[in-house]
């Protein structure tokens, strides 16, 4: 179920129908489990993994805070996690279960319930492990204040990272040491991945939620102790599973608190969404066929053919592809949260308009890139230390930055670009031109946004690129003949006719920093913008509907 | 405060009326320029009185339904001509055809312009190739609403051909609103218009999405069904109609080669000849050589005559029986 999807709003307008008649609390748990039914439809187990990292932090944060449940009410939600996972966990054939109790056919709920050991092992093992941390919990409490704080919040970390790492990373890495052993002559191991399917989504949640032990600890945010409230900031469904990803001082009080809805919110919040659709259904998945023509051709051994211009056009237009679907879903996940009642943060600024390296981390998923250097560049030293030591901080958390996005070595290499121009750009002390002034300075600081672009695009390379052999083989290609085919003319003018006159409105709206300029403008205006973009929406969406790619991060 | 609500209330409903006005604009365009200047829209709207024409001929009747292959490929007139040179009898035929149309399209095609009294011609000969007749062929769903299904049948597309919410709700919409149903239409008019070469753009995306949709479903469950199939036929026995299936020769483009025709599924010539329906094998026609094809499906100017000449002898035993049985 995405945003593209008509599932998508109708569960939506489910939502929203009775919502603003509801009572805080209601409301609430009215979110809550729409958040749930929302991630369930990908694979209602991976449910399981949002309950058991909302548990541990919930647990966490209180810890860390030194809040202490009653007996009773940590028993309640441990037997509910339990419950949850013998429910999400244990193979139950739920359309078969359904099925046979209509009609009452008892071997047939027989054969829907788990038939061996095995379906229990999960189950197991989260009982076990559940109970046993309600168990430690008077020990834990009782260490002197600052050995509960860090206690706390590394069980806290330890656990988020153990789910993510085996989830996300635990195939690469086998596959990596497999490719290992078997380069240095170690015995031929096959295909030895465990073949882990990827929860949508995981790497959002799982930081978002860690954020909120670590802010506790540094005393940046008060906890709660209303599990559903902290379960609805973990899994709140508009930024669920592709961002932004939300600090809990920001989050967590509009969960809290009562919301209400500002005379501008209904129409910012419509902008928003329709402004995202466009950018994902019109501009996303109009490129990405320019650029699979390009990426996959690669891939497949059959990009020889293409000239440098088709190629570098198929670049380009993945720069466009991944912009529009990010930046479209985290626009969405902004409008529909106003229509919520909640402000969720501002994850993009015309990144393409970018100057520099820093300038483009500033523009491009801030909420990733904030988090980044909130809890992994300033804990390592940041800017202190000396220059060496600022390059080596830079070069890890960039390094790690490519690593969250994806278990492959082009990310890596991806994430490694980027610390390496952040570093030359920092090495030759190069300054960020403005706008202003001149036509000279205009001139310059348009070259800069050029040449930065064309930088971006070459990270865009290790990006989509499934290999390092396509990379290669791409770059290769780029040193050929520019002429203009045919292919290259009309791939040029689709990329103009999608892409031209929505990028301009955005750079007209600042990105969504000026929202107040859609606002004010002349009703007969914005009438037009509307009724274009609806049009767009309507009539140009692409042939083939895309799955977000951040989904798989 | 609450002047600004007011004059925020009114500029709302100005926009809002702005945008309608432009869709009410757009509707009136789709349903009085855009149908009738699109060839196989425009199509769509004399199949009524052409499949009544054809019903009331003297002699045999023959309606061809099929897709892009069937429009491009036979000329009903000279099929006509040939066989009765050849001494078949009387004998009408006439096409009716949908771009990238297959069964789920073909069964509601006749039943809204075939199977009523006055309608109903002797035989159809429903061309197919590769799995145009089996379960979960792509449909267009904006074309199907508007043009092939009556509201009468709008259970039976819930219950067996839309069975998602979002695939019934893209549906109810279409059926309502041209300019959405028309939506692939308006695109691809516009894009070739707006951008050169686009027409060469497309084929070659479509290769790329062919290549991708086919390394994607390696290893995957490739059962095939032919349910929908079944339920054609049960109705075409209801309306006691005949029907005459003929896989269609196709040609294989060299990086294919050696040539080897589509494969046949078992299931679904038992299903034919299990509903009493006749079945024609003309996969490979030897008189069709690659330079009569416009690529590699679509026969040219060249290879029209040829085919239909074919058809009309391979068809032949087949029509007397029928002439003789009327």
């Amino acid at each position: 179920m995405n945003y593209n999807s008509w599932t998508f709003w109708l569960l939506f307008i489910a939502v929203i129908i009775p919502y603003w008649r509801l009572s805080h609390k209601r409301q609430n748990h009215l979110l809550l489990g729409a958040s749930y039914l929302f991630y369930g439809f990908w694979d209602y187990r991976f449910l399981f993994l949002v309950l058991i990292s909302t548990y541990i932090d919930f647990i966490g944060g209180l810890g860390v805070a030194g809040v202490q449940l009653s007996r009773q009410r940590l028993t309640r939600l441990s037997l509910f996690v339990i419950a949850s996972c013998g429910l999400l966990c244990t193979g139950i054939r739920y359309p078969e279960l359904w099925s046979a109790l209509r009609t009452s056919e008892s071997a047939g709920i027989i054969a829907a319930l788990p038939q061996s050991l095995s379906d229990y092992y999960v189950l197991i093992g989260t009982a076990v492990l559940t109970l046993t941390y309600q168990a430690t919990l008077p020990w834990l409490y009782s260490r002197p204040e600052a050995l509960r704080r860090k206690l706390f919040v590394w069980i806290s970390m330890v656990a988020n990272l153990a789910i993510l790492g085996f989830f996300k990373y635990c195939d690469f890495f086998i596959d990596s040491l497999r490719g290992v052993l078997e380069t240095v002559g170690l015995g031929h191991w096959g295909s030895s991945a465990l073949g882990i399917l990827l929860p949508a989504g995981i790497s959002f949640y799982t930081f978002q939620a860690m954020s909120y032990t670590i802010d506790i600890y540094r005393r940046e945010a008060k906890p709660t102790d209303d599990f559903c409230d902290f379960a609805l900031f973990v899994c709140f469904f508009p930024h669920l599973v592709a961002g932004p990803i939300m600090r809990a001082h920001t989050l967590l009080p509009q969960v809290v608190e009562p919301r209400r809805m500002k005379p501008s919110d209904f129409e910012e919040g419509l902008y928003l969404v329709v402004m995202g659709l466009v950018k994902k259904i019109v501009i996303a998945d109009n490129m990405a066929p320019l650029a699979d023509n390009v990426f996959f051709r690669f891939a497949n051994g059959t990009g020889g053919a293409l000239t440098a211009a088709e190629v570098l056009i198929g670049i380009y237009a993945f720069a466009f592809e991944i912009y529009g679907d990010f930046s479209g879903y985290s626009s969405v996940a902004r409008g529909i949260s106003k229509w919520l009642g909640f402000d969720l943060a501002i994850n993009f600024r015309l990144p393409y308009l970018a100057v520099s390296p820093s300038d483009f981390w500033k523009r491009w998923h801030i909420s990733l890139s904030s988090w980044l250097r909130d809890y992994l560049y300033i804990p390592l030293g940041g800017n202190k230390g000396g220059p060496w030591m600022m390059y080596r901080n830079l070069m890890i958390t960039m390094l790690l930055g490519g690593l969250w996005h994806g278990a492959s070595w082009t990310f890596v290499a991806w994430g490694l670009y980027h610390g390496l121009i952040l570093c030359l750009f920092r090495l030759f002390n190069i300054t960020d031109p403005k706008p202003v002034g001149g036509a000279r300075a205009k001139l310059y600081w348009l070259f800069r946004v050029g040449a930065m672009f064309q930088l971006t695009c070459i990270g865009w390379l290790l990006f989509r690129a499934d290999s390092f052999g396509s990379v290669i083989a791409i770059a290769r290609a780029l040193c050929g003949s520019y002429q203009l085919t045919p292919t290259a003319i009309a791939s040029l003018a689709t990329m103009s006719f999608y892409c031209g006159l929505l990028y301009l409105l955005e750079w007209l709206l600042d990105g969504e920093q000026r929202l107040d300029r859609l606002i004010s403008a002349s009703w007969m205006w914005r009438g037009m913008t509307y009724a274009y973009m609806a049009f767009m929406l309507l009539v140009f969406h692409a042939a083939t509907a895309y799955e977000f790619i951040y989904f798989q991060f | 405060m609450e002047q600004v609500v007011t004059r925020r209330r009114t500029t709302l409903w100005r926009v809002s009326f702005v945008v309608l006005a432009f869709f009410l604009g757009a509707e009136v365009l789709t349903r009085t320029v855009l149908f009738r200047i699109s060839k196989d829209i425009s199509k769509f709207q004399t199949f009524t009185q052409r499949a009544e024409a054809l019903a009331a001929q003297p002699g045999t009747s023959i309606a061809f339904v099929g897709n892009s292959l069937t429009e491009r490929g036979i000329d009903s007139q000279l099929f006509a001509e040939t066989l009765i040179d050849a001494g078949a009898g009387p004998v009408s035929a006439d096409v009716f055809s949908a771009d990238a149309s297959k069964i789920n399209v073909w069964h509601y095609l006749l039943t809204r312009y075939f199977w009523k009294p006055g309608h109903n011609p002797d035989v159809f000969v429903v061309s197919f190739y590769e799995n145009n007749l089996a379960d979960k062929n792509p449909l267009e769903i904006g074309r199907f609403a508007q043009f092939f299904v009556d509201r009468d049948d709008w259970s039976e597309v819930f219950k067996h051909d839309l069975t998602s919410s979002s695939e019934r709700f893209e549906f109810l919409l279409s059926s309502v609103w041209a300019t959405y149903a028309a939506r692939e239409r308006t695109k691809e008019r516009g894009l070739s218009l707006l951008i050169p070469h686009y027409q060469e753009l497309t084929v070659q995306a479509n290769d790329v999405l062919r290549q991708q949709a086919a390394k994607s479903k390696i290893g995957t469950d490739k059962a095939v069904s032919h349910e929908l199939l079944k339920r054609f036929i049960a109705r075409a026995r209801e309306h006691h109609s005949k029907i005459l299936f003929v896989a269609f020769p196709t040609i294989i483009p060299e990086r294919e080669r050696p040539y080897q025709p589509y494969e046949l599924d078992p299931e679904m010539l038992s299903v034919i000849r299990d509903g009493g329906m006749e079945f024609a094998d003309l996969r490979q026609v030897p008189e069709l050589t690659p330079e009569m094809y416009a690529d590699d499906i679509h026969l040219n100017e060249k290879g029209r005559p040829v085919y239909s000449r074919y058809l009309a002898i391979a068809l032949r035993s087949f029509i007397e029986k029928l002439s003789i049985d009327k």
